[in-house]
């Protein structure tokens, strides 16, 4: 676990653009501009709110060990994202998310949905959730990212790894094989 | 059918998209930053102590660091002084200078700090080819503890022609030859050596009155002694 911040502070210090040297970020800014943004994307991995807010507490703690090297930093917030979304899957390997997806969708719509219709809604999203998890990993993770709206293109290419285009190729084939998961399970 | 299906997808990852984060998490989040906050090093209490214009601390630190390179280099141009010939000819090739001494000096011109093959005698020129290793551990620092070692006397210098010639003298003469030498008694034998010429060759009084009636009767006459005359002048 350790490695993880560590290869994402090599992979953007690598990135970074030879320009005057910035200030060195307020940490508390930090966590109020981007906390909500990780907690979604930790929270789209594990899909349990307490891990999810955990991930965020220990990616955070990273940073404070690392803030001398922060101000080196360009793109913070993929940065960040980076680090949550390593620190998420390392945590997704000690727990099975697929057994709550059922009760973290009726979770995730109680809030917006009058409860009688929460029930059959959280189904559906349920058998959503699982079709997502049977994609390959990369289209996963792609759709996963692609679901937060702050995060362009480029931030999730750069937290992946990939190529923009490669981005778009797996998010398309991702909805393609999604659809026809879906199509099969309804067929049964 | 499809279309359905694009629903339920966006609206899952609609609803993951606007997920809201629980209450108070940005303030645990905080109280945890703050429980584990180190306390600032020594060297961030020394940096934030320094100016903070970056020309400032450069002309700072380049002017600490150029002081203590010139007070290494005073020091240890002060300690360690360079070896003097007669030093490293003893440290390069001390075994054959006390063997050949005479022949060392013999050679004239060639000095023992002499370090070239072709200036060295016979003798160095072994003790060098003999073994690479004692040059070696000749040049090799351990030069420097010898050259704090106390001065040694010079080796003696080459001796005269008239010098060698006094030294076989004195090993061979007689005592009397030897005392011979001295300017005191050199002097009594020139002086004895003198007297016996002048009191075998000097004309006797008698033979003075006789010249002077000789003289008196013949005034232009030859001398009867012609060669006791001569001698006499």
């Amino acid at each position: 676990m350790a490695a993880i911040g560590e290869q994402s502070l090599q992979w953007f210090a690598a990135e970074r653009v030879a320009v005057d040297k910035p200030a060195e970020p307020d940490l508390p800014a930090l966590v109020g501009e981007h906390s909500a943004l990780l907690y979604r994307v930790a929270l789209s991995v594990v899909r349990n709110p307490a891990e999810a807010e955990d991930i965020v507490q220990d990616a955070f703690l990273r940073v404070l060990q690392r803030r001398q090297e922060l101000a080196a930093i360009v793109e913070v917030r993929a940065w960040l994202v980076r680090i949550v979304w390593n620190l998420a899957l390392d945590r997704r390997r000690r727990i099975r998310p697929e057994q709550m997806d059922e009760a973290f969708a009726a979770a995730l719509l109680s809030s917006t949905m009058p409860a009688d219709e929460v029930l059959s809604e959280s189904r559906r999203m349920a058998q959503v959730l699982a079709a997502i998890e049977h994609l390959p990993t990369k289209e996963r993770q792609a759709l996963l990212l692609s679901a937060m709206d702050e995060l362009s293109t480029a931030e999730i290419a750069a937290v992946l790894g990939k190529s923009e285009s490669g981005i778009r190729s797996l998010l398309f084939r991702a909805r393609v094989h999604l659809r026809e998961r879906l199509g099969k399970g309804d067929r049964r | 059918m499809t279309q359905e299906h694009d629903d339920t997808l966006s609206r899952t990852l609609a609803a993951l998209r606007n997920a809201p984060p629980p209450e108070g998490m940005e303030t645990r989040i905080a109280q945890r930053l703050a429980a584990h906050t180190p306390s600032p090093s020594r060297w961030e209490v020394l940096r934030s102590s320094l100016p903070a214009a970056a020309w400032l601390r450069g002309a700072l630190t380049g002017a600490i660091v150029a002081t203590a390179v010139c007070t290494l280099v005073f020091y240890m141009t002060r300690r360690l002084p360079s070896p003097r010939p007669h030093q490293v000819a003893t440290a390069t090739a001390p075994q054959a200078v006390r063997a050949t001494p005479v022949t060392l000096q013999s050679e004239g011109s060639a000095s023992p700090a002499c370090s070239g093959p072709a200036a060295h005698p016979a003798g160095v020129s072994h003790a060098s080819s003999s073994s690479s290793r004692e040059e070696r551990e000749a040049q090799s620092p351990r030069l420097i503890p010898a050259s704090f070692a106390p001065s040694r006397p010079a080796p003696p210098a080459p001796l005269t022609a008239q010098e060698r010639a006094l030294v076989e003298f004195v090993r061979t003469a007689t005592p009397a030859q030897l005392a011979a030498l001295s300017p005191a008694a050199e002097q009594k034998s020139d002086a004895e050596r003198e007297a016996a010429f002048q009191k075998f060759f000097a004309p006797s009084p008698e033979l003075l009155a006789l010249e002077k009636g000789e003289e008196a009767t013949n005034p232009s006459g030859d001398s009867p002694m012609p060669q006791a005359k001569e001698l006499h002048n």
